[in-house]
């Protein structure tokens, strides 16, 4: 006896995508590149708004003296401690809540993204980065950007430890505050220089 | 620490359902404006043209998840529970509703919009937990 159901068509199990979310994570990436301008804009926003913080409210409560983050070159123990004692714990409140709670909670991932959508945008005018894969394009660019960002997250780390445990504020954390914001800043040199000869260099090919 | 200091993150959120607005009102108004909407549209609601339907998705969007973080941050206050901890996770909340928000009203790109809200949902969840803890002693 036959069937009257219509014959099954025999089901293929689909292979798992093993690739999955490293492929959707590289195009994420490489979607980034439109954004450039939008993460311009907003990370010029944030820094305008931190700086301006920095300028007009955070130097009132130190005397004068620049916050750690801004010393490009680092400081001295004496001169970590010289800050922390300035601002007395309701200043280093201020600061934790107003810098480190708010602004800089989101500005290294902000910045990170905009130099990741730059490299990304400004690489492509060169052929020899355009052919690469775009899986290769989105590590490159991860592996210029991504250890400012750790080192930034991790100097922020460092100094709101100082200030909301002034106890714990020593020669060694001190020193070790002041590497970090060094690293910090070599590390984002990295990627600013590679967009820049980017930059350069995709000028120099079209004129 | 400041006990007050947790009502920053509420007013940049009600900054931000303020902008929604302004968006909203000016998508309608371009909309009619250039015809692709009726000003009787808009009596009772019906239809909404399609330049600011995501707009107003998004604001009643506001008033979904975030009213269990404007509940939190009251619950935070009156328990003396701010401390650096939940301020960083209502700032990271916040951020993550501008983004979402950014998202549904350019490109509304599922996949990212989804992404923000789900990041947002587990770091609000991971404030009550911290919440629940505070009322038992834990923390």
């Amino acid at each position: 006896m036959t069937s009257r159901l219509p014959a099954k068509a025999r089901t293929i199990p689909a292979e798992p995508d093993r690739y999955g979310l490293a492929r959707s994570l590289t195009e994420t990436i490489l979607r980034l590149s439109r954004h450039a301008a939008a993460l311009c804009f907003l990370s010029a926003a944030v820094f305008i708004a931190m700086t301006a913080l920095e300028f007009f409210y955070f130097r009132e409560l130190s005397g004068g003296l620049p916050t750690l983050d801004m010393r490009v070159s680092g400081f001295t123990p004496d001169e970590g401690m010289a800050w922390l004692t300035a601002l007395g714990r309701r200043g280093g409140e201020i600061i934790l809540v107003w810098h480190y709670l708010t602004f800089d909670l989101v500005f290294p991932a902000l910045l990170s993204l905009t130099l990741v959508s730059l490299i990304l945008a400004t690489g492509r005018r060169l052929k020899s980065f355009r052919v690469l894969p775009g899986h290769v394009q989105s590590i490159l660019a991860l592996m210029l950007v991504l250890p400012y960002t750790f080192a930034d997250y991790a100097q922020n780390i460092a100094v709101a430890r100082l200030l909301s445990d002034f106890l714990s504020a020593n020669a060694d954390s001190l020193s070790f505050a002041s590497a970090l914001i060094v690293a910090k800043f070599t590390l984002l040199a990295i990627p600013v220089i590679a967009i820049a000869v980017f930059t350069l260099a995709s000028q120099k090919r079209a004129s | 620490m400041s006990q007050t200091t947790i009502f920053w993150p509420m007013l940049a959120h009600v900054l931000l359902i303020y902008i929604v607005y302004g968006v909203l009102g000016r998508r309608r108004y371009f909309a009619v404006k250039s015809g692709e909407a009726k000003v009787g549209q808009y009596k009772m609601r019906s239809t909404e043209p399609a330049s600011s339907a995501t707009v107003a998705a998004n604001l009643v969007n506001q008033f979904e998840l975030p009213v269990l973080f404007y509940a939190l941050c009251l619950t935070l206050h009156v328990t003396n529970g701010v401390n650096y901890l939940t301020l960083a996770l209502m700032w990271i909340f916040v951020a993550t509703r501008y983004f979402h928000a950014w998202v549904h009203l350019t490109s509304n790109d599922l996949r990212a919009r989804s992404r923000s809200f789900f990041v947002g949902a587990v770091v609000l969840l991971a404030a009550w937990i911290w919440l629940a803890l505070h009322l038992l002693g834990v923390v």
